[in-house]
């Protein structure tokens, strides 16, 4: 079971992607926990997490996150991606950068 | 582009510094971490200051007025004290404190500073005048620096140190003992201080000589107002979500709100045209939908239509993500004048109908994420849901060239990558 968790400014528009992640998840039988925080969130509930994507609006504040968390991989979801909520683009992603973290562990 | 790049890191830096700024932080986490209480006191002035006859008759048949009065009392007439006890818990997070004492004390130095008045028999009493939000720049003060000593006796170590074998709640107890001693010692010597100067007292001398200023010139100021909503806007353009500026200017957005709740809840004229309800309706609430609705209408590309789609109901909700990275916004001049304009345009045309009694101004609730219309009617008047659906009109007008525009140049691209795969 990974666990991804999507963070932006309030966890809002980030909460629209993760319905969409989850029903192409369910559709492609990946195993996995999908939720959106708010980025002030981020050690509370995303320091044990397989990923973590923000929404582009806040990847200036990604070595906050980075810091906070410093064990789990840290991604921006793509803009053409979120402006659409492309939510199998979005996993994609997320499994990607899944897959190169246990690679280089 | 390179040039572009190098703008965008230095606003980078620029955003990340105030978002870290931990003083900052704790002062708008504080505040935000108050806002059931902020919203259910908004609703309550809004059901209790309803302009219907009819209907008040009603409230004050049943006795309903004194139990709402009762509840406005409770939550916005507090907020000063709320938000006190709110910054120093944040605040104390950021600084290691872990004793929930630290927000407690806050609030006795928010209210051993706050005047007292008397009965002519004698007996002493309190005014909300202080507790309220006309406290709250004070508060912030109290909230910062209480903690702030709490941190350093706790971290110099003077503490009563209990024998070993004393149970540990026992002993966590009086790990608060000599900062609440300090703290309550603090507050004497401050109190004595003020009823020295002319103002009598903390409170009246903070509000007359930081608080007013600060409104007039942040928040009571059309053009402040004007050009938060410029570099808001202008940061999207840029790709980085403004949460850092407005959250920066909640306090003062909020206290003006907290003005106007409370003499909307007594039926009064409401003080003040500008405020976070104001600002959410012009440059959110109205200017948010208004694009994926233009989109709707005149887009032919996949891509906008997929945008308009996707974005149209979190537009209603205050969300225009899908907007700023689907058009793009970003970087994207032919979308940014728009996006830039329509906001600024709906709150100097909301200013100015304000301003000459011919709307009705906010009774100052919480509208945040609530859809344009429906925030108009919570605002306590028709005549601003009127106004927001002719606004939202004008901003549909403003964006459907320029969504033509941007249209044409994705289908272009569009019938490309048809006819390469072709």
């Amino acid at each position: 079971m990974k666990k991804i968790i999507l963070l932006c400014n309030s966890g809002m528009s980030t909460s629209l992607m993760v319905e969409k992640m989850r029903s192409t998840a369910q559709a492609d039988n990946y195993e996995c926990t999908i939720a959106a925080y708010s980025l002030d969130k981020a050690a509370e509930v995303a320091s044990d997490a397989d990923c973590i994507l923000l929404g582009p609006q806040i990847q200036f504040q990604a070595d906050q996150v980075r810091e906070a968390c410093p064990d789990a991989p840290v991604a921006i979801i793509d803009m053409v991606a979120y402006g659409t909520m492309n939510g199998a683009a979005a996993l994609d992603q997320a499994r990607k950068v899944i897959e190169e973290h246990e690679e280089a562990r | 582009m390179a040039k572009g790049i190098d703008i965008i890191n230095k606003i980078s830096q620029w955003g990340t510094r105030i978002s870290k700024n931990t003083i900052l932080h704790s002062i708008s986490s504080g505040i935000m971490s108050m806002f059931p209480i902020i919203i259910t006191g908004s609703f309550a002035s809004l059901l209790s200051g309803l302009p219907i006859p009819e209907y008040q008759a009603f409230l004050a048949s049943c006795g309903l007025n004194a139990a709402l009065t009762a509840v406005v009392n409770a939550t916005t007439n507090m907020l000063g004290v709320y938000f006190t006890y709110g910054i120093a818990r944040a605040f104390g997070k950021e600084l290691g404190v872990k004793a929930p004492t630290a927000g407690v004390l806050a609030i006795v130095a928010y209210i051993a500073l706050t005047p007292f008045g008397a009965t002519e028999e004698g007996t002493a009493y309190m005014t909300f005048t202080y507790l309220g939000t006309q406290g709250m720049i004070l508060g912030i003060f109290i909230a910062l620096l209480t903690t702030k000593l709490f941190q350093v006796i706790v971290d110099k170590n003077i503490v009563i140190k209990m024998p070993t074998g004393t149970p540990d709640y026992v002993s966590s107890s009086f790990v608060s003992l000599i900062p609440g001693f300090a703290i309550a010692i603090c507050a004497l010597i401050v109190r004595l201080l003020f009823s020295l100067t002319p103002w009598g007292d903390a409170f009246s001398c903070f509000y007359a000589i930081i608080q007013m200023p600060l409104q007039g010139l942040i928040g009571g100021n059309i053009v402040s107002v004007i050009i938060v909503s410029l570099l808001s806007s202008l940061l999207w353009v840029f790709g980085i979500h403004p949460g850092f500026l407005t959250g920066t200017i909640a306090p003062i957005f909020f206290a003006l709100d907290g003005a106007n709740q409370a003499a909307y809840a007594l039926g009064q004229q409401v003080p003040n045209i500008l405020g976070m309800n104001f600002d959410y309706i012009a440059t959110i609430a109205i200017a948010y939908p208004a694009v994926p609705i233009a989109i709707l209408l005149v887009a032919r590309s996949a891509q906008l239509r997929t945008v308009g789609k996707v974005g149209l109901v979190p537009g209603f909700f205050g969300i225009n993500e899908p907007i700023v990275f689907g058009i793009p916004v970003i970087f994207n001049p032919v979308a940014a004048i728009p996006f830039v304009v329509t906001p600024v345009l709906n709150v100097i045309v909301m200013y100015a109908l304000m301003s000459s009694g011919i709307v009705a101004r906010c009774a100052g609730i919480t509208p945040f994420n609530i859809p344009m219309v429906i925030t108009g009617f919570l605002s306590g008047s028709w005549t601003i849901a009127a106004t927001e659906i002719v606004l939202l009109i004008i901003n549909i007008l403003i964006w459907i060239p320029f969504v033509k525009v941007i249209d044409n140049g994705h289908m272009a691209e569009e019938q490309a990558a048809a006819q390469q795969a072709a």
